[in-house]
């Protein structure tokens, strides 16, 4: 009898995803199971918690933070100054399109052929991208900029990964987030899974509001920096990538005015993300936005 | 080889190379009226959103500067039970107001030693955006709209347009032949960075052939001879001939 009031009233209710107890007296769902084929977060779908529902660029979200606070001069430099000069530069009108190293199929001799996997790339393990020529629409562009800080000591020191993460939100803005190292290296005394330092990856106004601290403030002010090789520290795809040791990380601005407060830095890997189809593109467009280079003389040859 | 040569000498009658020299821009770029307020709310909305200052985190318990910091920065009204509060009853957490946005106030040499000099803990003024030459409207100076690209245009027989040279060298590239030209043209040494050896533009008055290349003025003292002038898109549009600046307007840059 209970059990039909109970239904009755369950009836008469909304049903939250949240629980399933409507009334205080009965503890069973009479209301069948949803079995969801997606992974669903319960407290998201609770109407305490409406604020984490919602994109962190909505204003409605509980981690709203207006990003659009200021004009963006790195940006607009790029736009208004570089994209056009960059476009004559790139320009070439004998430009054919090379293409990249892709997998080979299979001469089709044997009929296990048929569904075997493609062949690798000759003299490459990973297939690489045709070179297009440049128009406005695929212009070199800073896409993001990942910044690594491994900390060697951490797993003497466990709250330098702390430090590291610290040391990063200071000098970019952006929280990031920690790293943990991937295996044992009983030399190091590194178990799998510690760790060892933290990881942040800039887009838009925080890369902007970076790259013009580093190449105005920071870069030119590091004796031991004579400027980026011309000929290493790409990945053949137009990323480049270089390092600062712990002492180059004390010029930035935001560590230089409280040095008491940093008694240990770490130095930290860049790698800056392009959509540039070569490295030496890559390069083009990083000299355009201010990162100084080697003479080509200085630079060593390639291995 | 020879012949080559001369076949192609042959055929420099009526070319010529018009150098488009920019100096890029100096600020940022000049906002409008909405973009300013926009910018300005976005600014104040961030403040009002952001966390609390971690004081105890920048200055250190029992330091000097700690010190300074508290003596600067009045603490919030703190509530007491029975107490009217005509601007609303305070809500306080880790010593911050959380109804509105948190004011700080950055201890300065200037206000706790008075009379001491400036340094750099004291404020930081920006220098303004317009020079004298702004306010003279002198063309002739580089300083002048600091926030736009200016192109030189020289005035030749009473008509404003680029700088042109008649290309006679066969045997030298284009954009050596226009920078060259254009370093004779100026008494003062240029450091010039031409974009491309590749012409942007060519113009076909009549049957001479002009080829046009972009350079950029890294640096420099710049006078010449001849009457000159530094200036921006519209400006250059109104300055020029019409015909003329049809076919080079899409060059110029807006900003």
């Amino acid at each position: 009898m209970t059990g039909v009031v109970s239904f009755q009233f369950a009836k008469q209710f909304a049903r939250t995803f949240s629980s399933a107890e409507v009334l205080n007296k009965c503890k069973i769902s009479i209301v069948k199971p949803v079995h969801h084929l997606v992974p669903i977060s319960k407290a998201k779908l609770s109407k305490r918690f409406e604020g984490l529902k919602y994109e962190k660029t909505d204003i409605r979200s509980v981690g709203f933070r207006p990003v659009e606070t200021e004009p963006d001069r790195f940006n607009d430099y790029y736009e208004n100054t570089l994209k056009p000069n960059l476009l004559l530069m790139t320009f070439d009108d004998g430009f054919e399109v090379i293409e990249g190293k892709k997998r080979r199929s299979w001469d089709g001799s044997s009929s296990y052929h048929i569904h075997r996997e493609k062949k690798k790339p000759k003299g490459v393990v990973v297939p690489t991208r045709d070179i297009t020529p440049y128009t406005i629409d695929n212009l070199p562009k800073i896409e993001s900029l990942v910044i690594n800080c491994y900390a060697n000591e951490s797993s003497q020191f466990p709250n330098h990964p702390i430090v590291a993460q610290l040391l990063l939100q200071q000098i970019t803005n952006v929280r990031p987030r920690k790293i943990y190292s991937r295996s044992d290296v009983v030399t190091w005394k590194i178990r799998r899974n510690t760790p060892m330092g933290a990881k942040v990856e800039l887009k838009g106004k925080y890369l902007s509001q970076f790259l013009s601290t580093l190449t105005e403030l920071v870069l030119p002010r590091v004796r031991s920096f004579n400027g980026l090789d011309n000929k290493k520290g790409g990945d053949r795809s137009g990323n480049i990538s270089f390092g600062l040791t712990s002492e180059d990380v004390r010029y930035f601005p935001e560590i230089e005015a409280n040095q008491d407060l940093w008694p240990v830095v770490f130095g930290m890997n860049f790698n800056i993300i392009t959509s540039a189809q070569t490295d030496n593109d890559a390069r083009l467009l990083l000299s355009g936005l201010g990162f100084p280079f080697k003479k080509i003389a200085e630079s060593q040859p390639t291995a | 080889m020879s012949s080559l040569t001369r076949n192609i000498s042959s055929e420099l009658k009526n070319v010529y190379s018009s150098i488009l020299l920019a100096r890029a821009p100096i600020v940022s770029r000049d906002l409008n009226e909405f973009e300013e307020a926009y910018y300005k709310y976005q600014t104040e909305l961030e403040k009002r959103l952001m966390w609390t200052f971690p004081s105890y985190f920048y200055f250190k318990k029992g330091s000097l500067s700690e010190r300074n910091f508290v003596k600067a920065n009045k603490g919030p009204v703190s509530r007491v039970p029975d107490v009217f509060y005509p601007k609303g009853v305070p809500e306080i957490r880790h010593n911050r107001e959380r109804r509105s946005k948190q004011e700080l106030v950055i201890p300065t040499q200037k206000s706790m030693v008075p009379g001491a000099q400036d340094s750099f803990t004291d404020e930081i003024r920006a220098n303004p955006r317009t020079t004298e030459a702004d306010e003279k409207n002198d063309t002739r100076s580089l300083e002048r709209k600091l926030s736009r690209t200016l192109y030189l245009v020289v005035n030749s027989g009473g008509v404003w347009k680029l700088p042109t040279f008649a290309v006679t060298d066969a045997t030298q590239p284009l954009h050596v032949q226009t920078v060259q030209h254009t370093q004779q043209m100026c008494p003062h040494r240029l450091n010039i960075q031409t974009v491309s050896h590749y012409p942007v533009a060519v113009l076909r008055p009549a049957d001479r052939r002009e080829y046009v290349v972009l350079s950029h003025l890294i640096a420099g003292r710049f006078a010449l001879a001849d009457e000159y002038a530094w200036l921006a898109r519209e400006e250059l549009a109104s300055r020029v001939e019409p015909a003329y600046f049809a076919s080079i307007g899409h060059l110029l840059s807006a900003v």
